[in-house]
């Protein structure tokens, strides 16, 4: 996976500041190891102050998870440049060459590297980590609904899995093309050397690891979480202190998430190539700075949520208690700011990657290339106003369901023009059907489907049948699983020779492809039928009058778990033993693709110029050879 | 250097396909997606009609008979779009998939087309119209749905974790069963004494949240004679599932016969009670 | 592969290697995005406090009628007592919350006067005062915001296991205003700690001389400081005015 560790001139790194040889003592290891031991200090140190004290349990929660996240990020070199920043001792170029992981190695992914490109493959693992786990979880509630009246899971286990199956896969698919792909193949994309902030780069994807352990442990705490992971207050003040281990991984994500945003944005504004104008970039960077743009309106609202959470749970306020005339709505209000515009941080990145994917496998340009970043733009600008609608049936307002009704009909318009835009750049093209192109058609079935049974849930009216309804779960899985990680994986698919450096393997790609689209079907369609007949969501037990859907579905979930580990085969299996990759395998135009494949640190070997947009496909003269390189003499690279 | 930097100028020395279609080429493309999108359309207006007769409860309500046909409205609606999409998908599989000269080869390039204003104009105009019906039908659904009609009956509900209580305040009637007269419209003032529950009659098409400390308010006009099911529609803790009451849409002499008699039988039940109290002090 | 690794980039301009001009222009952007994220929870916080002012569900606000009685539900176990509040809630004095706002505004105002002295070169001693006085006044407006903690109006409750009065401090269980209140309080020292550690940063980089050359690390500073001094202001005055 790399070439550089056997570079000559690289070699000789000297240990040079403190930082620098701070750095080379921490790993993972030292991480977890500081993580403990400053997590159970805290613990009794807490405990023994607040013993017996009024909220004892969710105060020592609170501060030994802390404790832990600030342990395993000193552990790990987070706070190093802080610490030498403030101490005025800069780091010296042998220390970042050192931080970016030269010499280093394999060893270099369990380390606070700055290199994106290494960051961006940590994000990968860790999203099919998560992914995995939501998945079996997934299982488990598949499982306890096969018969109406399953004991398989208590209730309590029930509603635990269901709340952290929830929060595992939102946090997955926030991050899923977020994380690797902007990261590995965004800057790539723009002609920059790396991302605007390394550091702060390598600290969005610890940070949100050394949050994964609050997320699990939750099951371990008092019963779990029993609130659903949209932790409707007050019901979620009542839960035991696995309450506040959810809060705390919440606010360590909001944490990432903006750090994440902050960074994407300021990358493609500051470090574009020479050549490389607004009007060039290629559509997924402005799916990704629109989606961080977006992540960073929807995340303090998150914050907000779960810091007054806590102070209710281990202070005693009473944002959310009715004696104390605090209010769910308030609860319900914060947390939808957040959650509608999270759901277009969800779906804008992995769209916007998967129209790349369309324009190589058509080969044509983009069709309507301002129209689908405005359409972009107009859904991020629509989707903060539009939060309400996830409250229509609380009677918060009842007044305001017209102009939220409007806010959210109108957002059908620029999603719209997604499907306008794939069309186009389909239209009259010569559809070269690899396996990413396979991932584009299962998309638009799904997400027209997902799209469609939207507009029930924007009408009021409608919306009073089918709020709370397995309805909107088979909904939200069409647009977030059919539609979201669907065009995911078209992307990860297109990516992933450059990224792994080998070609995936597409005969087992393609039977899982098969698997994972009919599954898929049977699995929510059935869904959506039993939520027609009207089947409350989030229930372990049913009337026996959805037997038959949930039986269909629960079987047709099995056949989807099976389909994306088929998947995962072909891709660990084409990771260890495929076929390497050439450096442009789709003989595709953006910059990515014009590096190396293993990419070398820095990514470019000579400085790219660019003279035109990336989609010159059918196209002549500079058009078509839309970038050169800019062979410097000094170094004489030139062949 | 050249085998890490593909050559990027090789496309350039073959000519430009042709951006305008033959007209052979064009009519078969319009012909073939016209009639592919007539044949799914003609499927999606016959599964709406079906599955939304065959799926959705039979209507109990004016509300629920107004979720029907605008379950139904809608989705005639959506139909054409449905069908549109996919005839383009399908075609485009069908007639430009191109098979690449190699495995690893791609086909040649298509023609460049980077937009098409009048395509663009169609499908933001034809989205926009079908938003403002969308709007127009919703808003007009939903404000007939906010007419009290005189005389209605106030039943106040009362979720807790995890039953419903239902109670007739002009009679002075508690009961766990949800019993209202046919045709008479029907106010519910629903709360909640710990956690936000979801007071859902499935049949009668609407619902709202109970919340603790406030009160809110749901409309109902029966429409015809049967059973029906009230559950939580939002999550409220251990036995969510199991939160749920009968109810019972009856004519108005039972509806009275019921507030006497439940009334009469909780006072006897009462009295039994305080009398079986005063015995145990004794 | 004609050339050899020495020729290319070696990762010679890696991280960090940039003009000052490209690092102001990056972090300057970086800062403006913090402080737009930041707004978005200042605008929750008022949100917050309007809406639960408005709603007074329970008369929960300010508990403004005597007759209600209030029971706090979330005592675990016996843990802690049951107490009833018998009349209206007490508002925060305005004194303490005007001086941490002044501190704030003013920890602001020095580093203004800092950059100003970093961009005339008067020389670096008077640099390091300048900022050890921002640094000094963030650690005062930290400390007045814990010392508001401790000065508190008393309220008399009712013990409800012994049915006797008992005066205590207004606390985070009395009611949505005090929960609002206190989280403002809670609000405003994370954004101080923050603002000391800066400014403590800044004034040692700054006696090191990083800033004899380019100080744009001050301008930042100074664009936080002066929102964090802003945001603050904000939220004395809504707590103040609209108690």
């Amino acid at each position: 996976m790399t070439t550089l560790s056997d570079k000559p001139l690289l070699e000789h790194t000297v240990l040079s500041t403190a930082a620098g040889r701070l750095y080379r003592r921490q790993n993972v290891f030292t991480a977890i190891a500081t993580g403990v031991v400053l997590a159970a200090l805290v613990w009794w140190i807490t405990n023994s102050i607040f013993s017996g004290g009024a909220w004892a349990d969710d105060m020592t929660t609170v501060c030994m998870l802390t404790a832990w996240v600030v342990g395993f990020n000193l552990g790990i070199g987070t706070f190093n440049a802080v610490i030498y920043w403030m101490l005025g001792i800069d780091q010296t170029h042998e220390d970042e060459l050192y931080a970016a992981g030269v010499g280093q190695g394999r060893k270099r992914y369990l380390k606070y590297c700055t290199d994106h490109k290494v960051v961006g493959t940590q994000y990968l693992v860790l999203v099919f980590v998560l992914f995995f786990v939501g998945g079996t979880l997934a299982m488990m509630i598949r499982t306890q609904l096969l018969s109406p009246h399953s004991s398989f899971l208590s209730p309590q286990t029930y509603n635990s899995i269901v709340t952290i199956h929830g929060m595992c896969m939102i946090i997955a698919t926030i991050i899923m093309v977020s994380g690797p792909f902007a990261n590995f193949i965004m800057p790539i994309m723009i002609g920059a050397k790396d991302m605007a902030f390394p550091r702060l780069n390598a600290m969005s994807i610890w940070v949100v690891i050394s949050a994964v352990p609050c997320l699990v442990w939750t099951f371990f705490l008092d019963g779990g979480v029993n609130a659903g992971w949209t932790t409707y207050a007050p019901l979620s003040v009542q839960d035991g202190t696995a309450m506040d281990a959810f809060a705390i991984t919440i606010i360590v994500f909001v944490v990432s998430v903006t750090v994440a945003g902050i960074n994407t944005i300021v990358t493609v504004a500051t470090m574009r190539a020479e050549g490389m104008t607004f009007g060039r970039l290629p559509v997924f960077v402005w799916g990704s700075v629109i989606g961080g743009a977006l992540g960073l309106y929807a995340m303090p609202a998150f914050l907000i949520s779960m810091c007054s959470m806590i102070a209710d749970r281990a202070t005693g306020t009473s944002f959310y208690v009715a004696s104390g005339g605090g209010v769910g709505w308030l609860w319900e209000n914060t947390f939808w700011i957040m959650g509608h515009p999270e759901v277009y941080v969800i779906l804008i990145p992995p769209v916007a990657a998967m129209i790349e994917v369309i324009a190589t496998f058509a080969r044509k340009p983009v069709f309507a290339y301002k129209v689908i970043i405005g359409a972009f733009a107009g859904i991020a600008g629509l989707s903060i106003m539009v939060w309400a609608h996830h409250m229509f049936t609380t009677g918060w307002a009842p007044d305001l369901a017209g102009p939220f009704m409007l806010t959210t009909e109108l957002i059908s318009i620029p999603t719209g023009i997604i499907f306008l835009c794939i069309i186009g750049t389909l239209w009259r093209g010569s559809i070269w059907t690899r396996l990413p192109m396979y991932f584009v058609y299962l998309f638009l079935w799904n997400f027209i489907i997902g799209g469609v049974t939207g507009i029930y849930l924007s009408d009021v009216p409608a919306d009073n049948y089918f709020h709370g309804n397995m309805f909107v779960t088979a909904h939200f899985h069409y647009t977030l699983l059919g539609g979201a990680m669907i065009a995911g994986a078209a992307g990860l698919c297109y990516w992933f020779p450059k990224v792994s450096g080998r070609m995936l393997d597409e005969r087992i790609g393609k039977v899982a492809f098969w698997i994972i689209a009919v599954a898929f079907q049977v699995t929510y369609m059935a869904q959506f039928i039993a939520g027609a007949k009207g089947m409350p969501r989030r229930v372990a037990n049913y009337d026996p009058m959805y037997h038959v859907e949930n039986f269909v579905s629960s079987l047709g979930a099995y056949a989807l778990m099976v389909g994306w580990m088929v998947l995962l085969y072909a891709l660990v299996v084409s990771w260890i033993s495929g076929e390497h990759a050439p450096a442009n395998p789709w003989h595709s135009k953006t910059l990515e693709w014009h590096v190396p494949t293993p990419v070398p640190l820095e990514n470019f070997l000579v400085d790219p110029v660019v003279t035109g947009d990336p989609y010159g496909y059918g196209e002549q003269g500079p058009a078509a050879a839309h970038v050169t390189f800019e062979y410097d003499g000094d170094r004489g690279g030139h062949p | 250097m050249s085998s890490e930097h593909p050559d990027l100028s090789a496309d350039a020395t073959v000519a430009s396909p042709p951006l305008k279609p033959d007209a052979k080429e064009n009519k078969k493309n319009v012909t073939v997606i016209a009639a592919l999108w007539l044949v799914l359309t003609a499927i999606g207006i016959a599964l709406s009609i079906w599955l939304t007769s065959a799926l959705l409860p039979s209507s109990m309500s004016t509300e629920m008979g107004g979720v029907r046909s605008t379950v139904l409205v809608f989705s005639l609606a959506a139909a054409p779009v449905v069908a549109f999409v996919l005839a383009t998908s399908i075609y485009s599989l069908l007639a430009w998939r191109k098979a690449p000269g190699s495995a690893d080869v791609p086909p040649p390039d298509a023609p460049p087309l980077r937009g098409n204003a009048a395509a663009t104009g169609i499908w933001l105009l034809t989205s926009s119209v079908l938003v403002v019906f969308l709007l127009v039908w919703g808003l007009s659904e939903w404000s007939a749905q906010q007419v009290v009609q005189p005389n209605d009956l106030v039943v106040k509900v009362t979720g807790q974790q995890w039953i419903w209580n239902f109670t007739y305040p002009d009679a002075k009637v508690d009961s766990h069963a949800l019993v209202v007269p046919l045709g008479r419209q029907v106010q519910f003032n629903v709360t909640s004494l710990d956690v936000t529950h979801g007071f859902w009659p499935v049949q009668l098409g609407q619902q709202v949240d109970a919340n603790p400390g406030l009160v809110t308010t749901i409309r109902v006009t029966p429409t015809h004679l049967g059973h029906f099911v009230v559950r939580c529609s939002q999550l409220c803790g251990l036995y969510h599932a199991y939160m749920y009451a009968q109810g019972d849409v009856v004519t108005a002499k039972a509806f009275e016969q019921f507030l006497e008699h439940h009334g009469a039988s909780a006072a006897t039940s009462a009295k039994v009670a305080l009398l079986a109290a005063r015995q145990g002090g004794q | 592969m004609t050339t050899t690794a020495t020729d290319v980039h070696d990762g010679a301009e890696h991280h960090g290697h940039f003009t000052p001009e490209q690092k102001d222009r990056k972090e300057r952007m970086a800062v403006w995005l913090l402080i737009g994220g930041d707004a978005v929870f200042l605008a929750l916080e008022l949100f917050t406090w309007f809406y639960l002012r408005a709603l007074n569900v329970s008369d929960g606000w300010r508990y403004s009628l005597a007759t209600s009685s209030n029971q706090y539900p979330h005592c675990p176990g016996d843990s802690c007592s049951p107490i009833n509040f018998t009349g209206e809630i007490p508002k925060i004095g305005s004194s303490w919350t005007l001086i941490v706002t002044v501190l704030a505004l003013a920890a602001g105002a020095a580093v203004w006067w800092a950059e100003a002295i970093a961009r005339k070169r008067v020389g670096r001693s008077m640099l390091v005062g300048a900022l050890l006085l921002t640094t000094v006044l963030a650690l005062a407006a930290v400390v007045a915001q814990f010392v508001q903690f401790q000065h508190l109006p008393v309220v008399e409750v009712i013990n409800n296991a012994t049915g006797s009065p008992i005066k205590m401090h207004l606390g985070t269980i009395m009611g949505t205003y005090a929960s609002t209140a206190l989280f403002y309080m809670g609000a405003n020292i994370a954004h101080f700690l923050i603002v000391l550690l800066v400014a403590l940063g800044l004034t040692l980089r700054a006696s090191r001389g990083k800033y004899d050359a380019s100080f744009y690390e001050i301008r930042l500073g100074r664009l936080f400081f002066v929102w964090v001094g802003l945001s603050t202001l904000v939220l004395s005055l809504v707590s103040i005015l609209f108690a």
